[in-house]
This record gives structure tokens, sequence and C-alpha cells, in this order.
């Protein structure tokens, strides 16, 4: 076990490292000056020279990208253009309203999804399990980014029942949890969608098993059945799914931060891509990359945890 | 810290005001639960800089009113800007036309423990202003003469009429603390050394500034005890907000303007501050493909202007024929170069150019990119295939300048929009030779136009004044370089029960605003 | 009595059109081929021509949803949109799959440290979210439908690399491989004509399911701006536009959402269809 979290870790690492390359790469193949295209235009000719020293850009590649690669290691991401601010401030100001979505989005996507899935397993093929098939489907096909105009449009403008814009009042629990409805019901609905069919699909491999035929010849009840045996075992691929996803979860809540005007990494990438801020860009791509690599590893671990099976392969 | 019940409570009684408001017609400004008069205002621009001398401006200068002192405030008689001495000076006057004499109050003191504000402090701030991006709102001034602990002089090296409007009521007349300000090296971004003024703020990034009462100040206490000035970019979702009650008082685009005139959201009043935005369309003269004369005057015949304020603009901008905005000496009323698509081939055909295809450049908004789509359309409607390329404020703002780089020199054709203070002086001074390769990215330069922008500093009899600003206008359509196109006005909308204070230039004044 | 063996792909056909759903899809796709590759004859208008004083109007005779802010005609453009839909879809995912299949045979079929390395790379471009990606690139390019392309494409990658890794491992062992090797073919040649043809089925399925994500893609990017540029109607700017006139008209939203929506219910059906015909297998996991 110990050995297979090492050698987790050590792939983490170098993911992350790779993701650093790859932002390296980009800045450097473009043609043109790498200040000038870091730092955008707006900065003025201190910054410039600061930048061109920090990056020792007079020194060979090879060095340069270590130097980089080992202060982004450290923590320090760089300076904003503007105003001077350390982009790991920035960064981490803004990311627990990201968390927090993408923990709300999954969190209702699982509540309703798996008893959905559930319910279409315990009966294949009647009209209840077509209809949460179509509607599955359905949920998956509307682009995230369309649900959250759609829901802004009904709930928010037209019936008013639900605020429009931003997160809410800092250390107001209830305003800032209103402010969730919308964004997290728009980014969940697809998942529900993937959850459900998985929920379904494992379901029904279970239930076919020895075990649980076994469970019921022995008179066990249906529902105990379900739920002790077969609902532990539908979880696993879930949260699998959920690790390997995390990416394409992000990518929702981007959307849903630049549609209702949320702070988040989501926004703040935007807009200081929209202000050719690269520095700051650079930075959040990297800690996004970090998130990735810990939710995989955590969604791994979980599963090695919960499947007995997995763990006495490791 | 409450517990739930309260919070609840809390809640419902809001609710139920917000419910009863919706029900008698929309939303009004609210006291809080503590008794306190609380102003939720929206802010478009993010917080950079709140150093007068390297702001970039708008909801800067806002926040600098609110913390800042200053010399005089804006007053508004009859539509026309006027000046009165501010609630930091006890005498301000102008014997004559280069001299102004200020005398501050005792006892006003900055915030951290760096002591009173004095004459050394107006020194500093406004000789500092000299070199730094914002000299040309100052460039009238010699030096200022400290006569003692409170009371001095602003020595002009010419007389100037527009010093008030450039610079001593805008943005760049805000003062700084000399000592604060060099301790942390002669310049600050966001955190602001020291201040002194009727509030102090506090700030989430990204989210809202909030503004409270400053402890220290003596003077008169404004009528709003917490202002929250949030931020929000995108303007529908700033619409919105204020339809939902989020906001009291924002901005709005042009077309909502139209929209809201017909049927305006409950509780609500328009306020339509001053139209200092000038917008058109400039050519590059230098450019291998504009360099004939004949093809830029018959660009400038192919645009249809009319369809531009009607579509991009839903009739909300006002035509112009120059850059020297309604209301100020000198406004251009009408011009010869008149929407003639027939002249345009004409003038394309004698100059023996046929299937040109140049790249339009412009802000990425939304207005911007539909006005560039629609010239777009009527250029190709004369042989000339357009492309347009909207580009983000960072590299919008840098496409002519010769110090960032080389892109002024590929530069063809590009929508502009600047905005001025109340004085022609602050139009026509972008567009001397001087600043070609600067501001001035069309790139042509005229004896005559240099010529009368000194005798314009210097006039006093305003009809002499106009004709000579009006000319100046001529002479730069006669260039070619030119499409004029409009003034965007800048409305707010804000709650009934509300009385703003408003800049010309649209920013708002916080502690002047009281309910009505 | 013997009895004739039907033929296994008559066998499928059949099956095919059995189900409801895959028909459905079916359909659903051909109307999206059809309105984009005959846009020019189906369209009433021309989706470039303005006509300012007809602007954000609603549905009419002449304009039937209406149209946008500078008077075009929407469903115009709409149809034309497709056009943008299908050259995304068509070029992205024919090369996505191309240089996927060759990477996942490599990986399948070649040494451990190059599997490894591959393996590695399908990861690594996987765990960028594409919009943070395709942000991060545009930062410094500037918007283009090129860069969403080979954004789109390299984001792509992965899914087919890994699908044909899969593929070519579980066949390298086969006996009819081995065979093939000690007859002294190169490793070209066994991956080519022997493996290639048992792995390129999954593939397509896979292809088809990947329409729609690319398609989206593709719209969510346009309508941040990033993607085509004006005056090129893509169903992303449509919703972009319509979204900033969202008081004044619900019809550009509307008109712009459902293309979107029918296309991805569209492949979807269709692929699921021939992957439960095709290979089951499939079902299993994600």
């Amino acid at each position: 076990m110990l050995a297979y979290l090492i050698k987790r870790l050590l792939l983490g690492v170098v993911i992350v490292f790779a993701a650093l390359l790859t932002v390296f790469c980009l800045l450097h193949l473009m043609p043109g000056d790498p200040v000038s295209i870091a730092l955008g235009t707006r900065a003025t000719p201190e910054i410039q020279a600061q930048y061109a020293e920090k990056m020792h850009l007079n020194d060979p590649l090879i060095v340069q990208f270590l130097i980089f690669a080992g202060q982004a290691l450290t923590g320090d991401l760089g300076n904003d253009v503007f105003s001077n601010r350390a982009v790991s401030v920035m960064v981490f100001e803004q990311l627990p309203y990201t968390v927090i979505l993408a923990l709300s989005s999954i969190t209702w996507a699982i509540l309703v999804g798996i008893p959905l899935g559930c319910l279409s397993a315990i009966r294949p093929n009647s009209w209840l399990d077509r209809i949460l098939g179509l509607i599955s489907v359905g949920t998956i096909a509307i682009p995230s980014f369309l649900v959250s105009i759609w829901a802004l449009l009904l709930f928010a403008i037209t019936l008013r029942w639900l605020p429009v814009i931003g997160a809410g009042e800092i250390g107001d629990p209830l305003d800032q949890a209103t402010h969730l409805i919308l964004p997290s019901f728009a980014v969940g609905l697809g998942w529900v969608g993937y959850i459900a069919r998985l929920a379904r699909a494992s379901m029904l491999e279970v239930m076919n098993e020895n075990y649980v035929r076994a469970a019921w010849a022995f008179g066990l009840k249906s529902n105990t059945v379900i739920y002790r045996y077969a609902l532990k075992v539908a979880v696993l691929p879930t949260i699998t799914m959920i690790g390997i996803g995390f990416g394409h979860l992000l990518s929702g809540t981007v959307f849903a931060e630049i549609i209702f005007a949320r702070p988040g990494i989501g926004k703040l990438i935007f807009d200081m891509v929209m202000s050719r801020n690269f520095p700051v860009v650079q930075g959040a791509v990297m800690v996004t990359a970090a998130m990735y690599v810990i939710t995989t590893l955590v969604a791994d671990l979980m599963v090695a945890w919960l499947d007995p099976r997995v763990r006495e392969s490791l | 810290m409450k517990n739930f019940d309260e919070k609840r409570r809390e809640f419902l009684q809001v609710a139920s005001a917000l419910g009863m408001s919706a029900a008698l017609g929309g939303y009004s400004i609210q006291t809080n639960a503590e008794g306190h008069r609380v102003l939720n205002a929206r802010s478009h621009l993010k917080l950079a800089s709140l150093d007068p001398g390297y702001m970039v401006g708008g909801s800067e200068i806002t926040i600098q009113w609110a913390l800042m002192p200053r010399l005089a405030n804006f007053t508004f008689e009859g539509g026309a800007l006027g000046w009165a001495p501010s609630d930091f000076v006890s005498h301000l006057s102008q014997p004559d036309g280069s001299h102004i004499d200020y005398t501050l109050k005792p006892g006003l003191q900055w915030s951290n423990g760096y002591g009173e504000l004095t004459s050394d402090d107006v020194k500093y701030s406004f000789e500092r202003m000299l070199e730094s991006e914002w000299k040309g709102d100052w460039s009238a001034l010699d030096h200022v003469e400290v006569k003692d602990k409170y009371s001095g002089t602003l020595v002009l090296n010419k007389a100037f009429a527009p010093i008030w409007a450039l610079a001593l009521l805008s943005g760049t007349g805000t003062l700084v603390c000399k000592k604060a300000t060099e301790e942390v090296g002669g310049k600050y971004t966001v955190d602001v050394p020291a201040t002194c003024g009727p509030y102090v703020m506090d700030w989430i990034p990204k989210q809202k500034v909030t503004l409270t009462h400053n402890p220290l100040w003596t003077g008169p206490k404004p009528y709003f005890d917490k202002i929250n000035y949030i931020s929000i970019d995108a303007p529908e979702a700033a619409e919105l907000a204020y339809e939902a009650g989020e906001v009291d008082c924002t901005k709005i685009l042009a077309k909502t303007h139209v929209r809201w005139m017909k049927s305006p959201p409950p509780n609500t009043k328009l306020h339509v501050v001053g139209a200092l935005q000038y917008m058109w369309m400039g050519m590059n003269v230098d450019h291998p493909k504009l360099k004939d004369i004949r093809v830029r005057q018959a660009i400038q015949h192919a645009v249809d202007v009319d369809s531009i304020i009607q579509g991009a603009y839903e009739g909300a901008s006002i035509r112009s024929h120059g850059m020297v905005c309604p209301g100020l000496p000198g406004q251009r009323k009408e011009s010869p170069v008149d929407y003639n698509p027939g002249k345009a081939k004409a003038l394309l055909s004698e100059a023996g150019v046929s299937g040109l295809s140049l790249v339009l450049k412009t802000l990425n908004v939304q207005e911007r990119v539909l006005a560039a789509q629609i010239i777009q359309a009527n250029l190709g409607a004369v042989g000339i295939s357009v492309k347009v390329i909207p580009l983000d404020s960072g590299p919008f703002w840098n496409m002519g300048q010769e110090s960032k780089g080389d892109e002024w020199k590929d530069l063809q054709i590009w929508l502009m929009r600047y905005g001025g203070s109340p004085d022609p002086h602050s139009m026509a001074q972008w567009f001397v030779k001087d600043q070609v390769g600067i501001w001035n990215w069309e790139r042509w330069s005229d004896p005559e136009y240099e010529d009368l922008y000194i005798k314009g500093q210097l006039e006093t009899d305003p009809a002499k004044r106009s004709a000579i600003y009006v000319r100046m206008q001529e002479i730069m359509e006669n260039t070619g370089a030119y499409v004029w196109i409009g003034h965007e006005p800048e409305v707010f909308a804000h709650r009934s029960n509300l009385a703003p204070m408003f800049a010309p230039s649209g920013e708002e004044d916080f502690a002047r605003f009281t309910a009505a | 009595m013997g009895t004739t063996r039907l033929n296994p792909w008559r066998e499928k056909l059949q099956l095919f059109m059995r189900n409801g759903k895959g028909m459905f899809g079916l359909v659903l796709v051909l109307i999206f081929f059809a309105s984009a590759l005959f846009a020019p004859q189906l369209a009433p208008h021309d989706p470039f021509q303005l006509n300012i004083p007809a602007r954000n109007s609603g549905p009419t005779i002449d304009y039937f949803v209406g149209t946008d802010q500078l008077g075009r005609d929407t469903f115009s453009r709409v149809l034309y949109g497709g056009r943008v839909a299908l050259k995304i879809a068509a070029i992205g995912v024919s090369v996505s799959l191309l240089i996927g299949l060759v990477l996942g045979m490599i990986a399948g079929y070649g040494p451990r440290w190059l599997d490894n390395a591959l393996l590695l790379f399908f990861d690594t471009v996987r765990s960028f979210p594409t919009i943070v990606m395709a942000l991060a690139v545009v930062a410094l390019t500037g918007p283009s439908l090129g860069m969403v392309m080979v954004i789109v494409i390299i984001t792509s990658i992965p899914g087919y690399g890994r699908l044909a890794r899969t593929s070519t491992l579980a066949l390298r062992n086969a006996d009819f491989i081995t065979a093939e090797q000690s007859l002294g073919a190169g490793p070209v040649r066994v991956l080519a004509g022997h493996i290639l043809p048992n792995v390129i089925g999954p593939l397509l399925i896979l292809a088809a399911m990947d329409v729609p994500v690319v398609v989206t893609i593709e719209a969510g990017l346009s309508f941040l701006g990033l993607g085509v540029l004006p005056p090129t109607p893509s169903w992303g700017s449509i919703l972009n536009e319509g979204y900033m006139v969202i008081r004044d008209t619900p019809w550009p939203v509307i008109a712009g959402g459902i293309p979107l929506v029918l296309t991805t219910l569209g492949f979807t059906f269709l692929g699921e269809a021939l992957r439960d015909i095709f290979d089951p297998r499939l079902r299993k996991g994600y």
C-alpha cells in the first residue's frame, strides 16, 4: 500500500512537472520577445527589467527552466503585472470559491444521480428506466454553459427567485448558499446523467453476482441487499470517474463563474487572459494541474480503501 | 457572532422589506439592521492603482475622492461646470490667470500617524505630477510656492483657463501625503500609505471596496455610513444586479438606456451625466495602403455613421463631427463629409486602387464590435474587404504606441474612443505633432494645427476660442484620417430616493451622495 | 438440416434498425450533415447581410426565428454556424483519431519505456481542463478558429490513444500476430496490416461519441469570444451575441442552443447504439 502511494505521488509530481514544462514551452515558442508576451504591453520598463532578471533570460534555456520550476515548486509564482501583488496570494484567495462550487455541484449530482441509477437498476427496462435513461442522456447533451445561461434567464431574470451575481456576503452562510444554488445546479446537471448511468450499470452488474443472489436466496430483504452490498460497489466507479472527470468539472465551473459573475479560479484565469496578465495565468494553471493530481490521487486512494479487491492487489 | 435564529430573523426582515418594496414596485436604498445607511453601488473597473499620478481612472478616481483631500469641488449650475472650495480649504481663489491661492484648514490629520495635512503635501503632490503618467493634465504648472504651513500659491507658466477642469477638479487633483508616499518609494498602487478624508476603505480584491466613516475626520459627515462599491465587470450583469436590487446605482449601456427610457424598472431614475467621450475611426496615414489621401477620403465617404449610431448604439449616442464634446466651446456641429458610396467608389478608381483589403482593430466591447461589423459591410459595398480583429484592453491600448513594440507600423484602421475633461484643450492635446507615436496614432501633423493649439490655450474670448477649435477639427478631417462617429453619454440608473453627485466624466462623488 | 448462416453484418444492421434511440440519433445526425452541407441552398438570406431597421425582431414570415442585433437573419446564421461545427468536427475528430491511433498502437506494441512515456503524455494532457488550456493559449496568441482546432485536437488525442493502446495490448500476444512475426514481418507491417484493422472499430465508435464533445468545446470557446472572429457565425458566437441581448429578445439564445442540443443528442444516441451492437465490451468502465 505504501509503495503504491509513493508511486502515485511520484507520478503526480511528474505530471505537475510536465504541466510546468508545457507552460514554459508555450511562452518561449511564441514568436516575439518573451517578456512583452508574458507581461503584455502595459508593463513599465522597470517591471520588464525585473521580470527579465528574475527569469534569467540571458541564461541557457535549461537553466531558465530549472530555475522557473524551482521557484514554482517553492510557492513563488511571480507577481501580477499591474498591481505587483504575489500571484500565489491572488490564486489562493480565489481558490476556495471554485472548490466550494465544484464540491456542491458534484454533491447534488451524486445525491440525485445515485438514487436515480439505483431505481433504474431495480426495474430494468421498465418505463421508469426508459424515462430516466432519456433524462440522463438529455442532461448530458446540454452543454453546461447553456444550462447556466438558460437557468439565469429563467430563475434569476424572469422569476426573480434567486440572486443574479456574485457569491454573497462573506461571513453570511445563508446568503452564500443562495448564491450557490443556480451555479451548482448548472454545473452539476450534466453529472447527474453520468452518475445515474454509472450507478445503474454497476448495480446491474452487482445484482447478478453470486453473492448477492445468495443473499436473496437466504431471504434477506431486497432493500437490505441493495443498500448493504450493491450500493457500496456502485460508489466505486463513480469516485474513479469523478477523479478522471475533474478537468471537465473545472471547465464547467469556469463557465458558471463567468456567467454568474462569481469569484473563483476560472473567472480569475479568464479575466487575466483578457488583460494579458500572463504571470497570473501561468500560476493559476499550475495550481489547477496540482489540484487535478491531488484529486485523482484522493479518488484512487478512496477506491483502494473501499474496494477490498483493489486493496488486495496492491 | 450572531446565532442562527437572529440571522434568520434578519433574513426574514430583509426579505419582507424587499418583498414589500417589490410589491410596491421596486427597491429603494435601505437602512440595515444596525441602523446604518448603506449604499450599494457598482464599480466597473478593476482596481490597479490609487496613486493619482499612475492610475487608470474611472472607479479609482471615485475611491480617491472618498479617501483623499483635494482643493476644489466641481459644481453644476445650470448645466455649466464650475468650481467651489472643498471641505479641506478655508480659502481658494484665482487672483489672476496664472496664480491660484489656497489656504488649508488646520487640524486635518493623515491616517497612520503621519500628522497634519500641510502646504508641503500640496507642493509635493502637484509637483510630482509633472513627472508622472498624467503630466499632460498639469503641463501648465510651473511650481507651487509655499507661504506658510497651511497656505501657498500655485504658479502657472502661462494663463491657462483649463487648469481647473483638467487638473484641480479631476482625478489628478488629489493630494497625497508627502512623508508617507516618500517612505514607500515615491509611488504606490492599491495600498494607500496615508489617507485623509471622510471615508476609509476596506478591500476584497476583485469583489468590492467597502467605504466606512473615517474616525479621524473632523469635517462634515457624509450621509451614507457604509458604501459597498461592488465590482461587476459585465454591464449586463450589472444591470441585472440593479434590477434584482443588489446594487442601487450603476452605469448602464446605451441600449439599456433606450429600453429603460420607455419602460424603466420601478422606483428608478435615469441620470445622463455628460457626453465627454468622443469616438472615431482612425486611419494610419503612414501605412502604404492608406498613404494616398484619396483612399482615405473614399473610406470617409463609404461609412454610414447613422447606421452605426442606430445599430450599435440604439440611437443613444450623439453623432459627432469632431472631437470636442457637446456643451463645450468649439463643438463642431456639421461637416461636409457625407455618406456617399458612389463618391467613395469614384475616389478609389481615381486612385487606381482595387481589391483593397484592410484590417480593422477595435476594443472587444460589444457596441464597438457591432460598429466594426457595420463598417465592414459598408466598406465591402465599395469593394474594400475588411477583417475585424477585436482586442482586449491590454494589447489594444498599445497598438499605436512606438514605445511598445512594432505593432504601430502595421496599424491600418481602428475604432477609438478617448474621454476628456470639460475643456476642448483636453481633447485637442492628443493630436499635436509631439504625440505622434504616443497618442496620435494617425501619425499626421500640420503647422496650422500646432499654431492654433497654442492660441486656444491663451484666448479668453469664448467666441474666438470656439472658432479656433472648430478650425482645428476641420484640419483633422481634411487629412482624411478621421471618420467621426459619436459621443457616448454616460448614463447612470439609480433608485429614486437617492440623490447622487456625478462628475461630468462619470465618476461618483460618494461624499456628496444623499437621500432625495 | 443445415441452416444458412446469416451474414453477421446483416444481423447487426437489423439490430441497429430496431434500436429506436439509434435510429433517432441517425436521423438527427443526417439532418445536421444535410443542413450544414446545403446551408447555402437552404438559407433564406445571406447570413452576413445587415438590416439595421429590422434588428432584434422576433420570428416573422421573412425571418423564421427573428434577427440579431444587426438585423441579420438568425435562421440563416444558425445554418451556416452548422458548417463551422461540421468543419471542426470533421477535421478535429479525424486528425486526433489518426494521431491517437498511431500513438496508441506504438504505446501498445513498442517497448515498455515508450509505453510509459506515452501514457504520461496522455495523462498530462487529460489533466488540463480544456477551457483553462484554451484560455492560456489564447492569452498568448489571440482568438482564432485555428487555435480552437489545435486545442480540440490535442485534448482529444489521449482518448483515442488509450483506447488504441488497450486494444493493441490485447492483440499483441495473439497467435496470428506471433505467427506473422515469426515469418519475419517487421513492426510497421504488423501494425498497419494486422493490428490496425482490428483496433479501428472501437475508435470509430468513440469518434461518433466524441463529435458532440468537440462541437461543444468550439461553441464554448466561441461563446467566450475566443473562437471565430466576427462576423463569422458559429453556434457559440450566436449564443454569445444572444446572451448580450437576452433582455431584448430571447430568440437568438434559444435558436443558437437548440441545434447544439440536437446535434449532441443525435451523435450520442448514434454512438451508443453502435457501441451496444458492435462492441458491448466498451460499455464497462469509462
